[in-house]
């Protein structure tokens, strides 16, 4: 880690000034019942020194259960511990984390992890490319690490094969290793991750954030930025970001780095309604806005190809066009159709808000984008927990075959379609809900420029939409994503 | 932040990083040319023996395909191919762009207008100085 700069006096009064308003002297006081406690002993957890590194050891060794279990495992992917524990377990759990913790699994990854290690002890800590901070390839390498991880995993079927799990998990593994060695910090996560990618893009919508309290830094005139420096043998931030000016989730694994190097306990963690940072950011660009549309596409795809009449569709599609019988092209051409559809659709909206209001359809897209991603998130999360509750009985023949106990046959139990349709429908109308309440909160921030309700309709019908679209694909019988 | 230099250990290193990322290339060529992939046991039609003779056959057409659906660019080895292929060249390609084109170990170029502090490009207010770094920030 660099060393912090000097004092300058001029840039503090400056700071005071402009970065956190009225001058207040002493931190904001704590919450009162349920929330504060779970702030109090959440931020106790963030800074213990035993947090993330138990979860990460425990993690690396799941890891190599994982890795050991791909390539030595048994074939069939119900009985193999890769398969089942990926996608049938860890899939749903990480979709629930972006909406609970955000992007916590980032500060447990065991990939992360080695990488972390590999990066303190040896590497040679070289800054990040410029190229990878250049907006253009951000937005054009989070939009193909999207799309790419969707399209891949139908057209692999990773989830029934444990040799391309495996495939994937050391790809990972060894670019997040390659990447501490070579640079500084988490580049890896922070730039390269596809996962990444996406878990930053959910974690807007968690329910909870770190941040600091800006009346504490300036009220013990903080120069050093600790946060992002760190402190003595304490790293700062591994995603370059600074808790007093951040806005967003996106770049926060929740690691507690910062809590930890702070010395004047400024940060903590928060709970806040999970979709209040579209509304405050002040950083509103177009290809950020448009990630959350680019989701709505992403998840109706997922949605699509697991139904039932979609094997019947396939064969049609295939005997229609002979181009469309080879899988990389049918579904490279349908997750485009289905994101260009989502795409299109919004823009359609925001150029009838914009007429409405008078104002420019690129700056509404900028501002509205956002509030379609609960309801992205919330059908990603209803979709894979059905795989979770359908597949879990899958797990005791995985562990057994994990220690070459292999059962006579898998646990397959019969799938709860009646169980899982009232829970993707129910999460659906959920995240339709906040979404709309977000589109209220973002027209409600642009005061005089947004006469509601009525200017508001073309979103609200479009997040309708969207919503029907949604229930109207988990209305259809599913397959189980290994068995 | 260190100067890179070339010396023993950091030619160790960069070998070391070539030859993993290697690695990533080597399995994705044994993939593809082993016709392995995605194809499992289910798919080849032995895996009744470690099924104990359960038939798991039929159900499972829906999501694996069709079994002609395969080929270099089709189907899961053609996936594993890309992906294998992406891999590869994006790691060794960034790997060695930041060793050979970035001069690495020199400061970064954003700085806030006010201050003059190194700052990144993402932030959108100077952490030192408070000014607001947004039009800065949203510059392409």
């Amino acid at each position: 880690m660099s060393d912090p700069p000097k004092d300058n006096p001029q840039s503090i009064i400056l700071l005071e000034t402009l970065a956190a308003g009225p001058l207040k002297v002493g931190a904001t006081p704590p919450r009162p019942g349920l929330m504060g406690a779970f702030e109090h002993y959440g931020k106790r957890l963030l800074k213990h020194p035993f947090f993330p590194w138990v979860g990460r050891w425990m993690m690396i060794g799941f890891l190599i259960a994982l890795a050991y279990s791909a390539f030595f495992g048994p074939r069939d992917p119900r009985l193999n511990f890769a398969t089942v524990m990926s996608w049938v377990v860890w899939w749903p759990l990480l979709a629930i984390s972006y909406l609970v913790v955000g992007r916590v699994w980032c500060a447990v990854c065991p990939m992360g992890a080695l990488s972390d290690i590999v990066h303190r002890r040896i590497g040679l800590n070289l800054k990040a490319p410029e190229l990878f901070k250049k907006r253009w390839l951000v937005a054009v390498l989070l939009g193909i690490a999207i799309l790419y991880q969707a399209w891949i995993e139908e057209v692999t079927r990773a989830s029934v094969s444990p040799l391309i799990t495996g495939f994937i998990l050391w790809s990972f593994t060894i670019g997040a290793v390659v990447s501490g060695l070579v640079f500084e910090r988490w580049t890896w996560c922070r730039h390269l991750c596809p996962l990444g990618a996406w878990s930053g893009v959910f974690a807007m919508s968690s329910v909870v954030e770190v941040r600091a309290d800006p009346n504490v830094c300036l009220a013990n005139h903080c120069k050093g930025i600790y946060c992002y420096f760190g402190r003595d043998d304490l790293p700062g931030c591994p995603f370059h970001q600074v808790p007093k000016i951040m806005e967003t989730n996106r770049y926060c694994s929740t690691c507690g780095n910062c809590l930890k190097a702070c010395p004047n306990d400024a940060i903590s963690i928060r709970l806040r309604p999970p979709s209040r940072e579209f509304v405050t950011q002040k950083k509103e660009v177009l290809e950020n806005a448009l990630i959350s549309v680019v989701a709505i596409g992403v998840v109706i795809f997922q949605g699509l190809v697991m139904t039932e009449p979609w094997a019947t569709l396939r064969e049609y599609a295939a005997a229609s066009l002979p181009l469309l019988s080879n899988d990389a092209v049918l579904y490279g051409a349908l997750i485009l159709a289905c994101v260009g559809l989502a795409t299109g659709l919004f823009f359609l909206a925001s150029q009838i808000y914009a007429r409405l209001t008078h104002q420019s359809c690129h700056a509404e897209m900028c501002r509205f984008g956002f509030a379609f991603l609960p309801l992205a998130l919330l059908t990603h999360i209803g979709h894979n927990l059905g795989h979770l509750f359908n597949g879990y009985a899958l797990v005791p023949g995985a562990l057994a075959g994990l220690v070459g106990k292999l059962p006579q046959a898998a646990a397959e139990g019969a799938p709860n379609l009646w169980l899982w349709q009232v829970l993707e429908i129910g999460l659906v109308v959920v995240g339709l809900i906040i979404s709309v309440w977000a589109i209220r909160r973002i027209c409600g921030a642009a005061k005089g420029n947004c006469p509601r309700p009525l200017a508001t309709a073309p979103y609200m019908m479009l997040a309708i939409l969207y919503a029907a679209v949604f229930i109207a694909l988990f209305a259809l019988p599913m397959v189980t994503r290994v068995s | 932040m260190k100067t890179f230099q070339w010396n023993a250990r950091t030619i160790v290193i960069v070998a070391v990083a070539l030859l993993l990322t290697a690695s990533v290339g080597v399995m994705g060529i044994w993939l593809l040319l082993s016709g392995q992939p995605g194809t499992g046991m289910m798919e080849s039609g032995d895996h009744t023996e470690m099924m104990g003779g359960m038939d798991i056959s039929g159900d499972h057409t829906t999501m694996m395909g069709a079994p002609a659906n395969r080929g270099l660019l089709g189907g899961y080895t053609g996936a594993v191919g890309l992906v294998m292929i992406l891999a590869f060249v994006g790691m060794v390609g960034s790997l060695l762009y930041a060793l050979f084109r970035e001069k690495p170990g020199q400061p970064q170029p954003a700085a806030c207008w006010n201050c003059e502090r190194p700052v990144e490009t993402d932030w959108t207010t100077c952490p030192y100085c408070g000014a607001a770094l947004v039009a800065q920030a949203t510059r392409p």
